[in-house]
């Protein structure tokens, strides 16, 4: 009971602190982020390089909402990482709650401000460009559920990530490992183009799990064959956040025991 | 020994430092830069053209997007050094106590961001046209002008990212940077499209672009290396990416003062 109310006490600290950056996330996540990709990718991509076709201007565009997914999550658990090699705060939190605990509880709070700041952005698609990205076979509620099953995921990989690099890798980071998950990841190629392209790269796809995230977006949006059904892509999603959730709290007990 | 000579012997021996210190950070830079390239030649090359977009827009869009894209990234994380030094470890403080009129110093962090962008830059371009081949059309222009733009480029996003360095605080660069400078450079700039498709869709949008810097200087390059009427003449590239330089030292010298004077 005592540790379920800390537990609770750090989540509400979380939501103070980060409450106050609130505005900022808004400003460019929830408006900035989609009004652009909106009028870049839907309205100006759609009728440049596809020529008006409404139906690939939807699929290129549903796996857009990823970067400003991923630098999101990024922005959140990456203050870990910055307090691992600075201020330590997280020592104070160490005395009274167990560090897996600790872990769990940060994953969960970046996964719901992630969600929480990206939820404008298919409906702003909707409002602003309902002539170049077709909404209307789209299942709203399982768009939303694949979304918060894909920042749960992101959150619990960008939090391994932070236990594991350090300062000077950050950059490296996001060339190396973020940008190649990102590109390959669907942000706008769909797996069944990649698996036309090479059937190998296809199959080794399958190992990205923002894939998963992609694959699930374009399922609820557009529906059909051409993408991996809903519920594989929650369970693989839901299966990657285990395991990365688990690396963290392994690395994360290795970091701090100075035993 | 007079003024000149001492200066010079001062700048060269930063720039000499700054060449030392590339040296360890090269290998790094190149590979990264060599998947950056090798991801936009795949999606770009190969994949898009899968989902239905003419390959005629392919070697337009690389030099638009991929190399705009990684030459601003390299900014970046040089402008960010140079924000966090402003904030946290203010070597600054050293380097403007140094015998060394500002001017001279800020030619150099300028000439060095210059030196590193091109040695990154320039072979990995070239390694991602060859690796294109076929699909990246012909080459009608001329190479010594697009040197000449690339480097006018490469000077614009050394005087765009000092400026922002000097101009904003760490915590406002690091969270607003990409989202609130960056991006709508990029989108409003002819990055993604050329400016003339772009115009012929939407012609209000032609104002907003000619306001743009970076559509001087990504229809430039174009329009050099890849020649035709489809871009922007070279003459309007010129002027535009001139005044553009103009505006930036502007903005640089307010920057500086801002944050390095103190009175």
């Amino acid at each position: 009971m005592q540790t379920l109310y800390i537990f609770t006490q750090f989540l509400y600290r979380d939501l103070y602190v980060y409450t106050r950056q609130l505005g900022d996330h808004i400003i460019n996540y929830s408006l900035i982020y989609p009004l652009l990709y909106i009028f870049c990718f839907a309205y100006l991509q759609t009728q440049i390089y596809f020529l008006g076709q409404s139906t690939v201007g939807t699929i290129v565009f549903s796996g857009t909402c990823l970067v400003p997914l991923m630098v999101m999550a990024f922005s959140l658990t990456f203050d870990l990482l910055f307090d691992l090699e600075k201020n330590h705060h997280i020592d104070y939190q160490l005395m009274v709650l167990k560090p897996q605990l600790i872990i769990i509880e940060q994953i969960i709070f970046a996964s719901i401000f992630t969600f929480a700041v990206m939820i404008p952005f298919f409906p702003l698609a909707r409002f602003f460009a309902s002539a170049y990205i077709d909404f209307s076979t789209t299942s709203w509620s399982s768009l939303y559920l694949i979304l918060y099953c894909g920042s749960l995921c992101i959150c619990a990989y960008h939090k391994l990530a932070a236990i594991v690099l350090t300062l000077e890798k950050i950059n490296t980071f996001w060339t190396r490992v973020n940008h190649i998950l990102l590109m390959l990841g669907g942000f706008w190629i769909p797996l069944y183009t990649i698996q036309a392209f090479s059937p190998i790269l296809g199959f080794l796809l399958r190992l990205n799990p923002i894939m998963y995230l992609t694959e699930g977006l374009r399922q609820s949006i557009i529906g059909g064959k051409h993408f991996l059904p809903l519920s594989h892509c929650i369970i693989a999603l839901l299966i990657f956040t285990i395991i990365f959730t688990m690396l963290s709290c392994y690395f994360f007990k290795r970091r701090v025991d100075h035993i | 020994m007079n003024t000149f000579s001492r200066n010079s012997a001062i700048f060269s021996t930063l720039l000499a430092r700054d060449l030392k210190i590339l040296k360890q950070r090269l290998l790094n830079l190149i590979v990264d830069g060599l998947i950056v390239m090798f991801m936009n030649v795949l999606v770009f090359g190969y994949l898009l053209p899968l989902l239905g977009m003419s390959t005629t827009l392919i070697a337009p869009i690389f030099l638009g997007n991929s190399l705009s894209f990684f030459i601003a990234s390299l900014g970046y994380n040089c402008a960010i050094r140079i924000v966090y030094d402003l904030k946290f470890n203010r070597f600054i403080d050293y380097l403007i106590t140094l015998p060394l009129p500002k001017r001279w110093l800020f030619t150099y962090f300028i000439t060095s961001f210059i030196m590193e962008s091109a040695i990154v830059s320039l072979p990995l371009t070239t390694i991602g046209i060859l690796l294109l081949g076929k699909n990246f059309g012909p080459i009608n222009g001329s190479f010594i002008m697009f040197l000449m733009i690339y480097f006018l480029f490469l000077l614009f996003w050394a005087l765009f990212f000092l400026s922002c360095s000097f101009t904003y605080n760490f915590i406002w660069f690091r969270n607003n940077m990409w989202a609130r400078r960056l991006m709508p450079l990029f989108i409003f700039g002819s990055a993604f499209f050329t400016f003339k498709k772009v115009t012929l869709i939407m012609p209000m949008l032609r104002i907003i672009m000619l306001c743009n810097p970076l559509t001087y200087f990504i229809e430039g390059l174009r329009s050099s290396l890849l020649g035709g009427p489809d871009y922007l003449p070279l003459t309007t590239c010129f002027i535009g990416i001139f005044i553009s330089l103009f505006f930036m030292i502007l903005r640089l010298r307010s920057g500086i003062s801002q944050q390095l004077d103190p009175v």
